[in-house]
């Protein structure tokens, strides 16, 4: 509607500029070369070319033109599209529309997702005032070819670059830390000047939250208040970074990025969707982190631990969770899908999931390289006992568990082996049945009363009616010598049917065309059908011969090979391996009576059963494993499973394999693909991480899509704090532990976060880091700690997960809580938990009312606000004034300001003049623990004003 | 304010649509705020009623004379769905003509057909395959196999809700969930916001209907105190910090809190309608349900979801005549209710009434299967390959009827309305260009129609 308008609008204004432009642009088409310097068409082929190849041609080029308009040729530029207008006039850039679009001051803001730097503009206008030189001998261009870009993106692109130190500037020095020094050179350039120290209240509560995700004890913060060491901060840092409740902050923002769920996702008809040993994956994320495990080596496990050596418990192989933590989706390539976006998204910021049905629009990737990537993870099975996980002498003590177990799976076991045992004989001996009634389907009665049916149809299994149907079907054209005979039967009216079919086969016999087979002409000739019924019946009577032969010359495998002759003939199309008579074991669920099919789903729920209560230390790990038998998937065309395209081999994308590609060798390839990944020749895995350690340091990341790092991802202001820190992580062994240091150690960390009006109207949105960002507690550490300054954490480590929103309330740490992703509560959807279905760097950060609604009427909180008032000692006998002191000193670690005693004192004063007998109210406070009488399920004032504290801006925000 | 509004929605790589319209030139820190949609729609909010399971389009809206005549022959046509199939069973119902242009309805949504003048019946409705999870996830989310937003997430996303103490996208379901579970009004990869909150209308009580919304332990006026002292503590922090929106933000969202704490208690209590009214929608949990959304839309959230019940209620593979008619009889008085109280109050004219099911059903009799229909032969399968779908009110051209099946009501024979057409066009209406209602997310620009979708534009008046 806008364009339409602006259309009439521009026309009655510009027509005559557009006149001028045609006959100038006719005037140029002849000869336009000569017009240009050398200098002016290399200007055109090294900034104006790319540029139009990269942001415009993609919809204004010859695939696609929006709104009539290319900018593929000289003339076309000059053309302009459906608004009528020019898209530049040469030597006029303010007036060129092209200009006006991509300043995004016209109607059209170009390009539509992003705006291009001030430079290319620039450029651009540059570009025009030279009257649009462009070389005659290529008049148009097109879009690059995907190795044309390759290679542009591998020489221009800055995260695809090698990580190297950045020079540190010593100007000024102020820090020890280069950290320090780059973000002051930043700021310097607009004479901005770093924040003063923040205090040690605030310093002790950010580190405390930002490493282990807990409040420190007031005790805590006055003993670092007044401690003089001169390296009071340093220890602290030291000793958070060895608390191992480190491990369980830092695990759940990998456990985001690994999107961790403790169930499967939706199942058909209620199968078991359950995970019972996800948390092995979590739990050994946890001790990864707390181990400081090596990022590189993390990487390793956590795709190929089961090609490593390690140690002899094998709780590594928990690793693997990485990969099969994931939905699984009713279909195998979106599950596949999964993998791959968790792995080259979640470890490298590379978004190889777009090119899963066509080249990746802006990056560099081919559809091939997706489908190599799929190959890896394609030819890998999760085994259907997982393996056991700890130390032998641990095992030990299970045995009588596990002795139990295997009874009951090796009943399940030998119940289906007796069920396949059954089927087989059912084949066997009903392959007249089957075969009369998928020839005459609709005639269910009719057949019913052949004299030679032994089955009555409730016997019939619909799913086997169903395999020699389409067998049958399928075959009728392919083995015509053995199945011409019926197909022309059936075309025959029922009248007169049994001479009609003797003068067919007299004539088959007589003139020995077309060629049948020997066997089934004899049968034929023996007993001519008197009826279409008795088709069946003379079919199902020659295969069943062919069946009896096999078994009384000892029923051997390969049985086609023991035939020869016309025999071996019909024993091709029996023993086919499509046919029904190769049904395996594993086809088995399909083809069971409902009532084995009830039986067994039962004896499985008894196993299912007997696991979920298995001791808690008995673990298994979330492996795969690589299939035996390799096979490089082909490409799907268009992302359809059955439109093939060339064969994707094993290996690793091109974008970032510089030199030639080798080949995945160990197995699926897992492993290499691993080493192609943590390895510093990879120039992204070290910066994704670091980028994203930083982001849960300051609130913002240094790169803004924590996992796309691609060509849409511009080159970060700090990219020399990256690089930096990504240099030094992999020259220390790629050390988490080390990089915490490195940041929270520097100046730039340890900042205020006050604002300062200065700073903020040149940068207001902190880019530069003049100051701290100030930051909201997640879901996990707002519950976490609530539970601790109530005193009611229950600080016990690793163990299955467990329901958080179940009464009586776990005091377990939230990490432990347990994921259902086909259920996700409302209360963690609400607090922008991260959603277990995709790999989450960075959570939404929402402020919406739901949040306080938990905070003011959950159970879970009120139950705490009581306890917070438990918690303190000689409550009871404590004067006003000191409860309201404790209550500070418990919920937000300080003593209170007068101002507050006073507010806090007037709540409970208030609250209590609606209470009669005040004064005994007011001692008895305490009383409400007992919660069976009615009247004392009411908050009394004390637990409401603990809740009020609970509720404070001050408890959930780290300053 | 600007920064904060649009930093916080900021997820992964997420990024809000850049440069067709976007929130930071309509910040509030709350992300439900009303926004300027990319042109004025003609409907403002959505009431989709979801027949889950897949109501047969030849029994209610879709008159075939020639199934009748053929009942008990073999069609000359075969289309593959989920099950196997027989000859043609013609419909249990009666149909009879209604509206200016006689448009035929069967019996079991008479009262419904009253309002065919302000109808819009689609009648060449397609999917993609006869199976309810993937058609579940088709008519609601747009994409049949990966986790993607659903219709409600993508509108609230793009214009944020009327009312900010009740949440912007109800999804109401009694007893339990659909089929796909909570999949069906999932945010995906949108803030968390923007999912649909699940109620279950068996309950009646409001601490049952909404998580937290009341509280047994402290009354309203002891929590007025606790906020007004938690007001006073937060400014106090505040003054030492300076001004701050994200700490302004958060000490609004508890005012808010306390406000949605009344406003949904309200437009929960259906009691609180006159006797006339309680009868206009009948009896029972269907009725009582249509009540409520209408409640719902009137104090202005954007997007109300009514799943008919738990699992799938309307999937008769046999004793489909009992089945529907029992069916229909829940819904199909208040549905006309609803269309009278809409009409009414005006509000048609700006909600969008959606009434449709996942996909159809065969016009032929599906043949019993051991196990789940075994010993029946009175009912239909499922149908992706024509079906019905029929939208009122919020700019749709009443009285119509678009696009047609063959003659026995089996495959699309003219004007073909795929899925996402049907969503282009519900966005069209709601004042969005389908193609620029997007959102970065893993590196792409992800929206409801992915690449496909096409405005109907003879559905719009």
């Amino acid at each position: 509607m806008v364009g339409n308008y602006s259309y009439r609008l521009n026309w009655q204004i510009n027509w005559l500029v557009l006149v001028n432009a045609i006959l100038f642009a006719l005037s140029l088409t002849a000869g336009a070369d000569d017009k240009f310097t050398a200098r002016q068409l290399d200007f055109f082929e090294d900034k104006i070319r790319p540029l139009l190849v990269n942001h415009c041609l993609e919809c204004h080029g010859a695939d696609k033109s929006e709104s009539d308009l290319r900018l593929d040729s000289r003339l076309a530029v000059l053309k302009g599209g459906e608004s009528g207008d020019a898209a530049a006039i040469a030597g006029k850039p303010e007036k060129s529309l092209l200009i006006r679009s991509v300043k995004h001051v016209g109607d059209y803001d170009m390009p539509p997702s992003s705006r291009l730097s001030d430079d290319e503009i620039a450029d651009l206008a540059n570009w025009i005032s030279m009257g649009l030189p462009w070389p005659k001998s290529r008049a148009s261009i097109s879009k690059r070819t995907m190795a044309e870009l390759l290679q542009q993106h591998r020489k221009d692109h800055w995260s695809f670059q090698p990580v190297s130190p950045p020079v540190i500037p010593q100007a000024g020095l102020i820090s020890n830390s280069p950290l320090d020094q780059l973000i002051l050179a930043k700021l310097q350039t607009k004479q901005l000047t770093p924040s003063p120290r923040a205090s040690r209240r605030t310093l002790i509560r950010r580190a405390y939250f930002d490493l282990i995700g807990l409040p420190p004890t007031y005790e805590e913060v006055q003993a670092f208040i007044y401690n003089e060491s001169p390296d009071a901060y340093e220890k602290l840092i030291d000793q958070l970074l060895d608390s191992p409740h480190y491990g369980e902050r830092w695990a759940r923002h990998w456990l985001d990025v690994a999107r961790y769920s403790d169930t499967s996702g939706y199942k058909l008809a209620d199968a078991d969707r359950n995970y019972p040993y996800a948390y092995t994956y979590r739990d050994y994320v946890i001790d990864a982190f707390n181990q400081d495990l090596p990022y590189d080596q993390f990487i390793r496990e956590q795709l190929a631990a089961d090609h490593l050596e390690i140690p002899e418990d094998k709780k590594t192989l928990a690793a693997l969770g990485f990969i099969t933590v994931g939905r699984i989706y009713l279909g195998r390539p979106e599950t596949i899908d999964d993998q791959v976006d968790v792995v080259t998204r979640g470890l490298m910021g590379l978004t190889v999931g777009c090119a899963r049905c066509h080249d990746h629009k802006y990056d560099a990737i081919p559809t091939e390289d997706y489908y190599s990537l799929y190959s890896v993870f394609e030819n890998n099975v999760v085994p259907s006992e997982l393996p056991l996980i700890g130390a032998p002498s641990e095992l030990h003590k299970f045995k009588a568990h596990l002795a139990e177990l295997g009874k009951l799976k090796n009943k399940l076991k030998s119940y289906r082996k007796q069920c396949y045992a059954d089927f087989r004989k059912h084949i066997e001996t009903y392959t007249v049945e089957y075969v009369t009634r998928c020839i005459l389907s609709g005639q269910e009665d009719q057949i019913q009363k052949q004299p030679f049916i032994n089955l009555t149809k409730p016997q019939l299994r619909s799913a086997l009616i169903e395999k020699w149907r389409v067998y049958l079907a399928k075959r009728s054209k392919i083995s015509q010598p053995i199945l011409l005979p019926a197909v022309e039967f059936l075309k025959l009216p029922d009248e007169n049917f049994a001479s009609r079919a003797n003068r067919m086969i007299k004539t088959w016999d007589d003139t020995q065309q077309p060629e049948l087979n020997p066997l089934v002409l004899q049968a034929l000739k023996d007993h001519p059908p008197k009826n279409k019924f008795e088709i069946g019946k003379i079919y199902g009577e020659l295969f069943e011969g062919v069946i009896d032969t096999w078994k009384s010359n000892g029923a051997k495998p390969s049985p086609i090979g023991q035939f020869k002759g016309p025999e071996k003939e019909l024993a091709e199309f029996v023993f086919n391996k499509r046919a029904p008579f190769a049904l395996s074991e594993r086809h088995l669920d399909n083809h069971m009576t409902p009532q084995e099919r009830r039986r067994a789903k039962q004896l499985g729920r008894v196993v299912a059963d007997y696991e979920a209560k298995a001791p808690e230390n008995i673990s298994r790990a979330m492996v795969l494993r690589d299939k035996e038998t390799l096979k490089d998937e082909r490409v799907m065309i268009r992302g359809n499973a059955h439109q093939r395209g060339k064969v994707a081999p094993r290996r690793f994308v091109a974008l970032l394999s510089p030199n030639k590609r080798a080949l995945f060798e160990n197995k699926s390839g897992r492993l290499d693909l691993a080493e192609k990944i943590a390895t510093p020749e990879n120039p992204l895995t070290a910066r994704v991480m670091v980028n994203r350690v930083w982001m849960h340091h300051f609130s913002t990341p240094l790169v803004d899509t924590p996992s796309d790092f691609g060509i849409r991802c511009d080159k970060p202001l700090q990219q020399k704090v990256l690089d930096y820190l990504a240099y030094d992580f992999m020259k220390h062994g790629w050390s988490l532990k080390r990089l915490h240091r490195q940041i929270m150690l520097s100046n730039t960390y340890c900042q205020s976060s006050l604002p300062r009006d200065e700073c903020a109207s040149v940068d207001p949105e902190n880019r530069l880091y003049w100051k701290m960002n100030r930051r909201r507690l997640e879901f996990e550490p707002l519950r976490d700690s609530i539970l601790a300054v109530t005193r009611s954490l229950d600080k016990k480590m690793h163990g299955k997960s467990i329901n958080l929103l179940e009464e009586p309330y776990s005091h377990r740490r939230t990490i432990y809580g347990f994921i259902d992703r086909q259920d996700l509560p409302g209360l963690f959807r609400v607090f922008d938990l991260a959603n277990p279905d995709q790999s989450t760097a960075k959570r939404i950060r929402t402020t919406v009312p739901q949040q306080s609604l938990f905070m003011m009427n959950s159970e879970m909180v009120m139950e705490q606000a009581e306890q917070l008032i438990l918690s303190i000692p000689n409550f009871k006998e404590s004067s006003r004034t000191d409860r309201i002191v404790s209550l500070y000193r418990a919920a937000l670690q300080r003593d209170p300001s007068e101002l507050e005693i006073k507010i806090g004192s007037l709540f409970i004063q208030n609250a209590f003049a609606e209470i009669a007998d005040q004064i005994t109210a007011e001692a008895e406070v305490t009383k409400t623990e007992t919660r069976d009488a009615n009247a004392s399920l009411r908050l009394n004032p004390w637990h409401r004003l603990a809740q009020t504290l609970l509720c404070t801006n001050e408890f959930e925000f780290i300053d | 304010m600007a920064a904060f509004g649009l930093a916080g929605l900021l997820g992964d790589d997420g990024m809000l649509s850049g440069a067709s319209f976007d929130l930071e030139s309509h910040s509030n820190a709350n992300p439900l705020v009303p926004r300027p949609t990319h042109f004025p729609g003609t409907a403002k909010r959505v009431i989709h009623l979801f027949m889950n399971g897949g109501p047969s389009q030849v029994d209610t809206f879709d008159y075939k004379p020639e199934l009748q005549k053929r009942d008990g022959q073999a069609l000359p046509m075969k289309l593959k769905t989920e099950r196997k199939t027989g000859v043609a069973m013609r419909s249990p119902f009666k149909f009879s003509q209604y509206g200016q242009n006689g448009t035929y309805v069967s019996e079991l949504f008479k009262h419904t057909a009253r309002h065919m003048d302000e109808i819009a019946v689609i009648n060449s409705m397609q999917a993609d395959v006869p199976n309810h999870e993937p058609s579940l996830l088709l008519m609601n989310c747009g994409e049949s196999r990966l986790v993607r937003p659903s219709v409600g997430s993508w509108v609230t996303y793009g214009m944020g809700s009327e009312n900010q103490n009740l949440p912007g996208f109800i999804a109401l379901c009694p007893d339990g969930y659909p089929i796909k579970q909570t999949q069906n009004w999932q945010a995906a990869f949108l803030p968390g916001v923007f999912q649909g909150t699940h109620v279950d209308t068996r309950h009646q009580t409001i601490e049952r209907l909404i998580e937290n919304v009341a509280n047994q332990r402290v009354t309203k006026a002891q929590q007025r105190q606790q906020l007004d002292v938690l007001n006073q503590l937060n400014q106090l922090h505040q003054e030492q910090r300076g001004s701050d929106p994200a700490l302004q933000a958060r000490i609004q969202s508890y005012e808010l809190a306390y406000r949605m704490q009344m406003e949904a208690t309200d437009a929960f209590d259906v009691s609180k309608e006159p006797q006339h009214v309680l009868d206009a929608y009948g009896e029972g949990v269907n009725a009582r349900q249509i009540l409520i959304a209408r409640r719902l839309v009137e104090r202005g959230v954007r997007y109300v979801q009514v799943f008919h019940g738990q699992g799938q209620p309307w999937d008769n593979h046999d004793d489909l005549e009992i089945n529907h008619k029992r069916l229909a009889g829940q819904c199909d008085q208040a549905i006309s209710a609803l269309l009278t109280d809409l009409k009414q109050s005006g509000l048609l004219d700006e909600t969008l009434v959606i009434w449709g099911g996942e996909f159809g059903r065969t016009p032929v009799v599906e043949l019993p299967k051991t196990g789940s229909n075994e010993g029946k032969i009175n009912g239909r399968d499922h149908n992706h390959w024509g079906f019905t779908v029929w939208m009122a009110g919020g700019g749709v051209k009443g009285g119509t009827v678009y696009g047609s099946t063959d003659e026995f009501g089996f495959r699309v024979a003219e004007n073909p309305v795929h899925v996402h057409d049907l969503h282009a066009t519900m966005l069209h209406l709601l004042g969005f260009d389908h193609k620029r209602l997007t959102y970065r997310y893993a590196g792409r620009d992800f929206r409801l129609t992915d690449v496909h979708g096409n405005v109907v534009k003879d559905l719009i008046a």
